[in-house]
């Protein structure tokens, strides 16, 4: 089974009773316990490893040991019929067919060791990923349940429970809310500013003689009389 | 304290979001536990909490617990969180237990500005996972 599935059955049994403290610390002993049995397996694997490594490379060199034979005898016997020696040819070829039987069947063997280090190999490195899954997400737990903890003064103010988090969506509409009371501020604060530049502006194109200085009843009349 | 998240907790001394609001980083060490608590000013209800593992950082910020879901409205929410997770910029959604996440994992040998990027994509995700997770939440 891959690590993925063992994490998710750990994970499972954690996850569908987690909603009271109790459970929540029993979790994590779970998960602590899958983790010293991950290293174990681990740690068995790898002495596993070291022993049919040592058996593999026995058997390899074996078997090429043999195949060398079996090369030679061949080429010997191809010499003997050329050379007529019928008898001395038969002699090598039942020689050479102990020779075969040895060589298949230690290839054979020699065929489960590599499957078996492949296996062992994949062992040690499911292990390992499954490790470092639960104690993330152990980490992740133990780390969540301290900020709560650390936060339950606050969070009793917003929720009767103190086990579980404060509302997300109360929570949310108040960071809103000041976000938004922070943009408006901001926003204010630069109409003002322009307000007051623009204010500038207007006083120092009518000194400049560029804009009519102040609208006055008399300068409208004066427009009226013009007209006529 | 964790080498890793000693690192962490250099690279995020000062730095602050676009509109200048600081990350502040609270420290936790016990025999059981490190860890560390980044609080970024504007949205100080939900903190971003951080470990760290041999081989990975994980950044990570509890939303709401199933608790606060919709009755009958788990699995839609599941099944949105799953189609969300691609789209969703440098973090993903989780369950831990009976709490929803959101979190961001890195190697143990990221460097500063990476862990500050993490950080800060983080940050601005949590308003928009809660936005979009909101239909399926009870008020209050």
């Amino acid at each position: 089974m891959g690590f993925l599935n063992n994490v998710f059955n750990t994970l499972k049994g954690y996850g569908n009773e987690a909603n009271d403290a109790f459970v929540d610390s029993q979790g994590i002993r779970i998960m602590e316990q899958e983790i010293r049995e991950a290293d174990q397996n681990q740690r068995k694997a790898k002495e596993s490893l070291t022993d049919v490594m040592a058996e593999q490379q026995r058997i390899a060199r074996k078997v090429t040991d043999l195949t060398a034979s079996v090369n030679e005898y061949s080429a010997a016997i191809g010499k003997l019929l050329e050379a007529n020696n019928e008898e001395l040819a038969m002699e090598t070829a039942e020689k050479l067919a102990e020779l075969e039987a040895d060589l298949d069947s230690n290839q054979a063997v020699l065929d489960s060791y590599n499957e078996q280090v492949k296996e062992l190999k994949k062992i040690i490195k499911d292990s390992a990923k499954q490790m470092e899954a639960l104690k993330r997400e152990v980490a992740i737990v133990k780390s969540t349940e301290a900020a709560q903890k650390a936060s339950e003064a606050t969070a009793a103010q917003f929720s009767g429970t103190n086990s579980s988090l404060r509302s997300a969506s109360a929570s949310m509409e108040r960071i809103k809310a000041k976000q938004q009371k922070r943009k408006d501020k901001m926003k204010a604060a630069r109409e003002l500013a322009k307000e007051e530049s623009g204010g500038d502006l207007k006083d120092k194109l009518a000194a400049a003689g560029v804009i009519g200085s102040q609208t006055s009843a008399s300068s409208i009349l004066d427009r009226y009389r013009k007209d006529k | 304290m964790n080498k890793s998240l000693e690192k962490v907790q250099a690279a995020l001394a000062g730095y602050s979001a676009e509109e200048g609001d600081l990350f502040n980083v609270t420290a936790t060490d016990t025999d059981d536990m490190s860890m560390l608590t980044v609080i970024r000013e504007d949205i100080e209800e939900f903190a971003i909490l951080v470990t760290a593992s041999d081989t990975q950082l994980l950044f990570n910020v509890a939303l709401f617990d199933s608790a606060q879901v919709i009755d009958g409205q788990l699995a839609s929410l599941n099944e949105m969180m799953l189609t969300l997770n691609i789209a969703m910029p440098l973090s993903s959604f989780a369950l831990t237990g009976d709490i929803y996440s959101i979190f961001g994992a890195m190697s143990v040998n990221s460097e500063p500005s990476q862990i500050q990027e993490e950080v800060l994509v983080l940050s601005e995700n949590i308003m928009d996972a809660l936005e979009v997770c909101q239909q399926f939440l009870t008020k209050a």
